[in-house]
């Protein structure tokens, strides 16, 4: 499905909060490339980073904390971290869109629905009246809104959260971006409508072969939607494989507990697997693997020693002292 | 499998007042949050309530705590109807009933130990003296799987699953005999999700307590409830012991529920029952069946009459016209 080409390369990325109680290594050297037409997941719980790597791709950090203090971003091999904030505009909307969590915080209240597809579509083309109110129809039609002639005129309000959702969609669909970003997309809505909204992102990348980076912390979201996954702990990337791979055969012990402790559908356990201990603070973190206060396999060398990335077969990379054991 | 019932729910409504219809009109609009359930806690059981939101799982709830005063029907506790308990038998309800919710963050006071947050319940029911209570408070600290010395702290030294721990902990500080429990995991990571079920569960097996879990993630309910009841639109629509449920689940909407989870496990293929359409707004709700617009099973009949809760196999109740 997805072509041989790499369309977005980040290569050791780090991007640390400056905050008064010290840094904050969001994220701490992170690698990954992103192929034409490939879904890529990011998997990891609150303070991971996931949201973090997404926004500084964008060059979107939250200033003037946050700021990307080593890396390259590579879009089809130029350097997105050495670009402008106003060059950056250029890639924006046009060849890079992201859909967030909330779509209630990401639509304007004041502006009815019609006028925020139309400003998306103009910036890709020059269509005004007529012909704008048609391709905003046509837009809603192929996010499955019935009644869109009606519903242009509405406002964000009068709208359920999938229904936005499906908005914002529509939106990344007039910009034809290269990659949709997507954080969380369907963290807020209810399980059917969840359904929904995959099935729709599903088709726009088969249709468009467009790359999708998915955000979310659901391993279940992730096992239907995503070809390559990226788990990530305290800012680092700890495994990187394909979906079968990551599920069947993962080697760190973090993601193996993530997955055990879920409860499996149909398959009533007595008692859940949990990974032990607390989240990491991210403000003290220990000086080798940040996973180790929590790990069962931890050694000697794990809490001084943060493990070099490992190839544990093609395309599944890890990062921990003991994967072989595992 | 059933035992002693603990609370029962007969027919119980709860509607919300929504102002005129028009400014000329007397009719005033309703939202029917709850609208005729009927169910039974059993002793030491958990009981399962699932649905999406706006459903009224949560109404449900806060109707049993007594936040919110019923419209119509009855709750009875041990036998007694909690509406019109009074003086000391309402202050011995609230002992027996006591809540757990989402917010782990919502629910602390920031700017209180969490030791006295523990022992505040304590202090309004005028139980033990003050040594008693801080050795109680010690003691419950290290049931929830925490210090004892971590009673001096503020919350904001805890993380989320630990807060989640906080709140349990003075939940069961007046010794309650039924827990309600509103998605108390929905807001925690993965990792730390399994932690607190587990504790739920150990408390659960400790002390004798049942659950009222409200959730919306069917995978979660299925994990620790006995008894399931599937909500759409203020109706039970399909309430089962929980195998059954899971294993042959026959409403409509139960069924695409079930299938729109995705499954952590990408070999499995799933064929998801994509429902068309939004949750009907529970304001403009007409006659018939609630979940008509959207089935894939829908006929004529379906707008005309509305489905009763009727027992289809033993134990196993069902809302749907198609199904007898």
């Amino acid at each position: 499905m997805s072509g041989e080409e790499k369309i977005l390369e980040v290569k050791n990325l780090k991007t640390y909060f400056f905050t008064n109680m010290g840094v904050v290594k969001a994220v701490d050297g992170g690698s990954f490339h992103l192929k034409k037409g490939q879904s890529l997941g990011i998997v990891g719980e609150s303070g991971s980073g996931k949201s973090v790597t997404s926004l500084s791709i964008l060059r979107l950090v939250p200033k003037p904390a946050g700021r990307i203090v080593e890396g390259k971003i590579l879009y089809r091999g130029e350097d997105l971290v050495k670009k402008s904030q106003k060059e950056m505009r250029q890639y924006r909307g046009k060849k890079l869109f992201m859909i967030s969590q909330d779509p209630m915080t990401s639509l304007n209240p004041v502006f009815n629905i019609g006028n925020q597809i139309g400003e998306a579509i103009r910036r890709r083309q020059n269509v005004k009246g007529n012909d704008l109110r048609e391709k905003i129809i046509e837009m809603l039609k192929l996010v499955h809104i019935r009644s869109s002639e009606n519903l242009i005129h509405a406002y964000p309000h009068q709208f359920s959260g999938g229904m936005k959702q499906r908005v914002m969609i529509s939106m990344a669909l007039a910009c034809q971006p290269e990659i949709l970003i997507a954080d969380e997309p369907t963290t807020a809505l209810d399980v059917t409508i969840q359904a929904q909204i995959l099935k729709l992102m599903e088709e726009i990348r088969q249709k468009y072969n467009t790359s999708i980076i998915l955000i979310t912390h659901d391993l279940g979201v992730i096992a239907k939607f995503c070809e390559y996954i990226l788990v990530m702990y305290a800012g680092k990337i700890v495994e990187r494989a394909d979906v079968k791979t990551l599920f069947k055969g993962n080697k760190h012990p973090y993601t193996r507990g993530l997955i055990n402790s879920l409860p499996h559908l149909g398959k009533k356990q007595q008692r859940l697997s949990s990974i032990r201990g607390q989240p990491p603070d991210l403000l003290n973190l220990p000086a080798g693997c940040p996973f180790e206060p929590r790990c069962d396999y931890s050694i000697e060398r794990c809490s001084h020693e943060y493990p070099p990335t490992e190839s544990a077969g093609k395309g599944h990379l890890i990062s921990c002292w003991r994967w072989r054991e595992i | 499998m059933k035992g002693e019932a603990i609370l029962e729910a007969k027919n119980i409504k709860k509607y919300f007042l929504m102002g005129k219809e028009g400014i000329f009109s007397k009719k005033a609009r309703m939202i029917k949050a709850v609208d005729g359930i009927n169910f039974s806690l059993y002793k030491g059981q958990t009981f399962g309530l699932v649905g999406e939101s706006g459903c009224g799982k949560s109404t449900i709830g806060r109707c049993i705590l007594r936040l919110y005063r019923i419209t119509d029907g009855e709750m009875l506790f041990q036998g007694k109807n909690i509406d019109i308990f009074d003086g000391k038998e309402k202050m011995q309800y609230h002992r027996d009933v006591q809540a757990v919710f989402q917010d782990p963050y919502g629910s602390l006071n920031p700017r209180m130990r969490v030791g006295e947050f523990i022992e505040e319940p304590m202090l309004v029911h005028g139980i033990l003296n003050s040594r008693g209570r801080r050795e109680r408070v010690k003691k419950l600290l290290e049931v929830v799987g925490l210090n004892a010395d971590q009673a001096r702290r503020f919350p904001h030294e805890f993380s989320g699953g630990q807060r989640q721990r906080i709140c349990i902990a003075r939940a069961l500080s007046l010794n309650p005999k039924l827990l309600i429990l509103d998605e108390p995991v929905s807001a925690l990571d993965v990792s730390i999700r399994a932690q607190i079920l587990n504790l739920l569960m150990d408390l659960q097996e400790e002390f004798g307590l049942t659950y009222l879990f409200i959730s919306h993630d069917l995978s979660v309910v299925e994990h620790i409830s006995d008894l399931v009841a599937v909500m759409y639109l203020a109706k039970i629509v399909e309430m089962a012991p929980c195998e059954r449920i899971f294993k042959n689940p026959l409403h409509p909407y139960t069924q695409a529920l079930l299938s729109a989870i995705p499954v952590p496990d990408p070999e499995l293929a799933q064929e998801a029952i994509i429902l068309e359409g939004d949750i009907t707004d529970p304001i403009t709700l007409e006659k018939g069946c609630p979940f008509r617009n959207r089935c894939f099973n829908a006929s004529e009949e379906c707008t005309e009459k509305e489905p009763k809760l009727i027992e289809v196999e033993p134990n196993h109740l069902v809302a749907c016209l198609k199904i007898r």
